[in-house]
């Protein structure tokens, strides 16, 4: 059968069951329009440093900004990980934390009311810890008020309310801290390197899109002024003693079960490990992502779609099921085995292309109407499109299977046993007459 | 029996049994039937039900394997055939009629005689609707070629299957109970159409029924009772007789 007779066999077969065709076809052209967004943000993220499809691109992460962070922003380092998870690593010269808005802090976990992150030098009231590094950020009107700047030494002192005793420790000044209402700033270096930072080529925009989304998606054009456009340098923190804040205790950042990156715990449990990449080639960020927290993140995202196509595969067996009795007809009609299952294929080959095409003009408007790149990745496509071609030999086995057991007239009742082994037994041996009829029983 | 490899025998069934194993333990259909028959004849196979006729009649069109025995039609034994040949069979040396029509319910009553035309590359397509119409107006639906088979009624949805599986002219139609969905009127009609066949074009009938009048139709009776061949006996030659005694 391979006239234009069995187009249209075909094309009637559709139009018969295209209630089922229809959905097959939506949930083509949705898991199409997820798989372009995450591709196509993915890339871009990748490629140009730039976040803009990020708010569309994934709408999970839309409430779980920390992981936008993480994915979006490589200066962040596991060191400013460890410091947001309330670990004090300070060190003169190191540049930890640059520009943090309060939204990021928050997500991840920064308390801004962290005793030695903000008020350590208020000696009537701070906390002067016993141990852990001799180094201290400092508040910018403190720093005014005594002339203090960064590689100074202060001794500080503290009257231990319970046991009445007063305990001094000799720091050196290693940040200067400033808050407002929206913004922390923590430079630890002080404005020297702040000037330095400056004359770096490029700076990332991650708070633009924690902005938007904390904000009700208000678009930002421009960063505020104080925020640095260069993009930081790779500076790997020697090992360094730390300690854990209380705040981290809380959340259990010093369980030794957790994972640690890098041998800072992570401040997200397993959730996510940090993301780091500096270098200027993509090939390296790309060697980074698979070792860091956007692996991870792919790797749920990878899970959602593989959930979403295991969907689309039982809709499919389902869609070929239902139709036991017409490809029980057909084939005592004569139609072969091979006949039915490229009947079957020709339909999903239909659904796959319509559901596609419906998929990426969606993508298009959307991206459109929010002003978004439409470029796809190639390897989204290349992707995409074997899946495509793996669901309709899928769609076609099924029915090839379907039609091949011998038992036509259970077929016609529509209770055939269904010969599961035969879906995966893709090299069957040959079969010898005894065998065949045996198979008839 | 042995059996028999001439075209003599259009159709054979050979020590024929088909045993089903159920969760009440294994039930034995059919048991060890012999039956020839010669082209041209129409055979009626006539049973109480439960007594296996319809299990006989997919057996003799391959729509379902023996346990044990052979069924050979124009001498090749069904068994030994694999599926992509057996559905050739199907194409062009087998006729069914099914006594719940099984018309496929998206195609007009032209495209449904049309459906197995289509495998037919001997035929120019034009050849083949040229067919595919004749077959329409033999059966008396020249003018319903547009309907769909929820838009006809139970005998013309019935005559729609005869036609179809005439549209290859097959070595052999098995028609199981054609008249079991039908009102009398419509039952006779359908009877008569197959009488026709037989008559007229000498095509190969074998059709199992529970009904006496259906079965009386034939020119020969084969009588099954408990999945075996109680008797099979030539009508003509006992109308003959009668007459004679007469």
């Amino acid at each position: 059968m391979r006239d234009r007779w069995f187009n249209r066999m075909v094309y009637r077969e559709w139009l018969a069951n295209r209630t089922a065709h229809v959905i097959v076809i939506g949930v083509i052209a949705l898991t199409f329009l997820m798989y372009s967004i995450y591709g196509a943000w993915a890339d871009d993220d990748l490629t140009t440093g730039q976040a803009r499809t990020l708010n569309i691109g994934a709408p999970l992460l839309v409430y779980y900004p920390e992981w936008a962070v993480q994915f979006s922003r490589p200066e962040f380092s596991p060191d400013d990980v460890a410091d947001a998870a309330g670990v004090s690593r300070m060190r003169p010269g190191v540049v930890t934390h640059l520009v943090t808005p309060a939204g990021v802090a928050d997500a991840w976990g920064i308390d801004l009311q962290d005793t030695r992150l903000l008020t350590t030098f208020d000696t009537e009231e701070g906390f002067l810890p016993e141990s852990g590094a001799n180094e201290v950020a400092i508040s910018s009107a403190l720093a005014a008020d005594g002339n203090l700047t960064v590689g100074d030494e202060i001794l500080l002192s503290h009257t231990d309310t319970d046991s009445a005793q007063q305990r001094s420790r000799v720091f050196t000044v290693s940040g200067v801290i400033s808050v407002d209402d929206a913004w922390s700033r923590l430079v630890l270096g002080g404005d020297d390197q702040l000037a330095e930072l400056a004359q770096l080529p490029r700076f990332n925009a991650a708070w633009i899109w924690t902005e938007r989304t904390r904000r009700g998606r208000q678009v930002m054009d421009a960063p505020p002024a104080e925020v640095v456009t260069a993009e930081l340098p790779r500076v790997r923190a020697p090992a360094y003693p730390y300690e854990v804040s209380p705040l981290a205790e809380k959340e259990g950042v010093n369980n030794p079960q957790m994972q640690t990156f890098g041998g800072v715990p992570s401040p997200f449990l397993n959730r996510v490990t940090p993301v780091v990449w500096h270098s200027d080639a993509v090939r390296d960020q790309v060697a980074a992502m698979g070792r860091t927290g956007v692996a991870s993140v792919s790797g749920l995202v990878t899970l959602m779609f593989l959930m979403v196509a295991l969907a689309l595969t039982l809709t499919v067996l389902i869609v070929v099921l239902d139709r036991q009795r017409i490809i029980g007809t057909y084939a005592v009609l004569g139609m072969s085995s091979e006949d039915i299952g490229r009947m079957f294929r020709s339909q999903l080959i239909i659904d796959a292309a319509a559901g596609t095409v419906t998929g990426f003009l969606l993508f298009v408007v959307i991206a459109l109407v929010r002003g978004l790149g439409t470029a796809i990745p190639a390897l989204t496509i290349i992707l995409w499109l074997l899946f495509q071609v793996v669901l309709v030999c899928w769609g076609g086995r099924v029915a090839w299977v379907l039609s091949g057991d011998r038992d036509l007239r259970s077929h016609l009742r529509g209770d055939s046993n269904f010969d599961w082994w035969k879906l995966i037994d893709i090299f069957p041996r040959p079969v010898g007459p005894e065998e065949r009829r045996s198979e008839g029983q | 029996m042995t059996k028999d490899k001439s075209t003599d025998f259009v159709l054979q069934a050979c020590d024929v049994s088909k045993h089903y194993r159920t969760t009440a333990g294994e039930v034995r259909a059919v048991k060890e039937v012999n039956l020839r028959i010669r082209e041209g004849e129409f055979v009626a196979i006539m049973g109480p039900s439960g007594s296996g006729k319809t299990t006989l009649l997919s057996m003799l069109g391959a729509l379902e394997s023996p346990t044990e025995g052979e069924v050979l039609l124009q001498g090749r034994d069904l068994g030994r055939l694999r599926s992509r040949e057996l559905a050739m069979l199907r194409r062009f040396q087998l006729g069914f009629i099914f006594q719940s029509f099984y018309l496929v319910d998206h195609l007009t009553a032209f495209e449904n005689i049309r459906f197995p035309l289509g495998f037919n590359v001997k035929m120019e397509p034009g050849e083949r609707d040229d067919r595919a119409v004749r077959l329409l107006g033999m059966v008396g639906l020249a003018d319903r070629s547009d309907h769909f088979p929820r838009q006809l009624s139970g005998g013309e949805q019935q005559r729609v299957a005869i036609a179809r599986a005439m549209a290859n002219e097959p070595a052999v139609i098995l028609a199981d109970e054609p008249t079991g969905n039908l009102d009398q009127r419509s039952g006779n009609e359908i009877m008569d159409a197959l009488e026709d066949l037989n008559q007229r074009l000498k095509q190969t009938l074998v059709v199992v029924t529970h009904d006496e009048q259906v079965a009386r139709r034939a020119r020969r009776l084969v009588l099954l009772e408990d999945g075996q061949v109680m008797e099979d006996r030539d009508l003509v030659t006992d109308a003959a007789d009668m007459n004679m005694e007469r």
